[in-house]
């Protein structure tokens, strides 16, 4: 199991959109992906409860991967948040 | 007759018949039934939730490629809600405890999210919720299909109609898109939402945010809609309907001449190249600005950031501004604050309070003597303005300066904001452009020694005609003095561009004169080259330009600045206009 803080850098936050993308990243893996933001969590192949999370710019998230192609898994999600969802500032 | 207000997207009046499609109402009642039934409602639900992905991506795949590609994404995004494991397990655990119905289930589940939306702060992420309950709608009518209950909606020949509904699905803009609607009118939406982009893509109008537009409006009513207004006005009179019908052909004209105008050059018939530039006053106006083909944007109000509220834009909140401006266009001159005189905002009125009643406003702290003698208000939007420059062609442009003193001043408090940010590793443009409007009559007698100490200038003409005329802007009693075929006015925009012209330095003019044609061929037999304007009135601006001759013009305005007689200076200029 990884465990990492996260934090929203894109400017709109965790919108619908944004949510979608973060889905479809996650339904390619087997593992279990979470993402906690206070004492809300939701798994990251919901775009449902990802966008309830509520998640604005500057939010730190607490996201979980376990399953057996965790490493991968937590990368490619930690990318997606790296590069702010490729949205423009 | 009567009329409704919203906020107009779009382009141009559309008058049509109302087809109206009340989707908002959902009042099913709450359907009890038997226990041994509820694996009957699952099976309902997944078999909306089925069609409703169906649907979507049937729309999607009938996008055509010239769509935008926000479309596309927000049906995706509503595929995926549809899919989503989360909604289906919420409907169906409420199914099962309630035995209810699917669709009163899904009812109950959308009004737990919609609870939980409304709680969020962001006012962004809490907007989200319409994407939410599209989709739910849009599986609540899927349900009511597969009842029986809901016959197709719109039906017959719809072209040019107007299409009002409580909000309309991605999924059914881009339906409506084949059907050559005359326009929309939505209770909910806001200009950036999706109903609002497909209105500009089909360069129809569409009025968004008409709250009570599906009550009001019944089916079969003739609509007037008019984007630039932001109404759309219900069964008019016969006579109205005329005006109407006028107000759509001069949308009409003046839109085919902006299409033809766009991409051509501001030039004269004897080969003079003319700069048009964009004033912009909103950030809803910088669209309008690309769209007009301007080159760049003359003069960037900031005075929008500060009004009716009571603390004054963040640093960040205006460096966003800017940047966002600078980024969507080749160049951008942003007016430092100019607050006061008839432009009063909270936030200016509890500076200018200091217990005394300001007589003469136009006359007092205002502009750049409010921004230097608080350089609270200053320094943040002078480090915003640099911040920005890093971002594109920015130029910085004080407002109503009337001495060098106050050059030097600016320039002073300019450059330890630069060390500032140089210190802190901020990036921006070390050589940004510095000029100030000439205004003050002051300013404008001693133009060559403020092009000398600056790098542009731009003139001011509303300000400028009111301060050396001496009449009120605001008082209508001398509002018969205000001209700006004054010889003294004429004389002072002269001795401005000529100084800039020995300077080397730019010389453009932002206020109104630039955006009325009558004035087009004056300004360029004065010597203008740069024009600054509202970018709606840039296409007949354009127009005159290019049937100008300027050296023609010039022998023209020569006679118009030294003829003392008001009647005959615009009699030359009734002349100088009718040349062909």
């Amino acid at each position: 199991m990884i465990q990492s803080e996260i934090e929203v850098l894109n400017k709109l936050g965790v919108h619908a959109r944004v949510a979608s993308k973060l889905v479809k990243a996650a339904s390619g893996f087997q593992s279990e992906i979470t993402l906690a933001h206070g004492n809300q969590s939701a798994s990251v192949k919901s775009i449902m409860g990802l966008m309830m999370l509520a998640a604005t710019h500057g939010s730190k998230l607490q996201l979980t991967v376990s399953g057996e192609d965790e490493e991968a898994a937590h990368n490619a999600i930690c990318d997606l948040f790296l590069k702010r969802f490729g949205e423009e500032d | 007759m009567f009329t409704l207000k919203g906020a107009g997207v779009g382009t141009g009046v559309a008058i049509g018949r109302a087809v109206v499609i009340d989707r908002s109402v959902f009042d099913v009642p709450s359907l009890e039934i038997a226990t041994d039934n509820v694996d009957k409602e699952v099976t309902h639900l997944d078999h909306a939730l089925k069609n409703t992905v169906e649907e979507l991506a049937a729309v999607r795949s009938k996008l055509s490629e010239d769509t935008s590609g926000d479309i596309a994404a927000f049906l995706e995004t509503h595929m995926m809600m549809a899919e989503d494991q989360t909604l289906r397990e919420g409907v169906v655990n409420i199914i099962r405890e309630n035995s209810c119905s699917a669709e009163s289930a899904l009812l109950h589940y959308r009004s737990q999210i919609l609870e939980v939306f409304e709680n969020v702060e962001d006012p962004y992420l809490r907007s989200r919720q319409d994407d939410v309950d599209q989709v739910i709608q849009q599986i609540y009518r899927q349900m009511m299909i597969a009842r029986g209950q809901l016959a197709t909606e719109v039906e017959g020949n719809l072209e040019g109609c107007v299409l009002v509904a409580h909000d309309l699905t991605p999924s059914d803009t881009v339906f409506f898109k084949d059907y050559n609607m005359g326009a929309f009118v939505t209770d909910l939406g806001s200009p950036i939402s999706h109903v609002a982009i497909l209105a500009r893509s089909l360069q129809i109008p569409a009025i968004v945010g008409l709250h009570g537009a599906v009550h009001h409006i019944r089916h079969g009513d003739t609509l007037v809609v008019d984007s630039r207004n932001n109404e759309v006005i219900v069964n008019p009179t016969d006579d109205a309907l005329l005006e109407f019908e006028k107000r759509q052909e001069d949308e009409e004209l003046r839109h085919r001449l902006l299409l033809s105008l766009q991409h051509l050059s501001a030039r004269t018939t004897d080969g003079h190249e003319i700069t048009l530039l964009a004033n912009v006053e909103l950030p809803s106006d910088i669209e309008a600005a690309v769209n007009c083909g301007a080159d760049g944007v003359g003069l960037y109000r900031t005075e929008y950031l500060f009004m009716n509220r009571e603390e004054p834009p963040s640093e960040e909140e205006q460096t966003k501004a800017y940047i966002d401006a600078v980024k969507r266009l080749r160049s951008v001159t942003i007016r430092t604050l100019d607050l006061g005189a008839d432009k009063q905002v909270d936030g200016g009125r509890q500076l200018g309070k200091r217990g005394k009643v300001v007589t003469n406003p136009a006359l007092g702290i205002r502009a750049v003597r409010l921004c230097l003698r608080h350089q609270e208000l200053f320094r943040p939007q002078l480090r915003a303005i640099l911040r920005a420059s890093a971002y594109g062609m920015v130029q910085c442009m004080i407002p109503m300066i009337s001495s060098i003193d106050e050059v030097n001043q600016v320039m002073t408090v300019i450059e330890e904001v630069k060390a500032e940010l140089g210190q802190e590793g901020v990036p921006y443009d070390p050589n940004m452009q510095v000029g100030a409007m000439i205004e003050v009559p002051a300013a404008a007698i001693m133009a060559d020694m403020f092009a000398q100490h600056l790098d542009f200038l731009s003139i001011g003409t509303n300000d400028l005609i009111q301060y050396t005329l001496a009449i009120d802007r605001v008082d209508d009693e001398v509002n018969y003095l205000y001209d700006p075929l004054h010889p003294s006015v004429l004389r002072l925009i002269q001795t401005t561009i000529e100084a800039g012209v020995k300077n080397g330095k730019s010389v453009s003019l932002c206020g109104e004169m630039a955006g009325e044609t009558i004035y087009t061929r004056l300004l360029l037999g004065l010597g203008l080259t740069v024009f600054s304007m509202d970018s709606t009135t840039m296409p007949e601006v354009k127009q005159v330009i290019r049937n100008s001759d300027l050296s023609e013009t010039r022998n023209m305005v020569h006679n118009i600045v030294f003829e003392a007689n008001t009647e005959s200076r615009r009699e030359l200029l009734f002349r100088l206009n009718a040349l062909s």
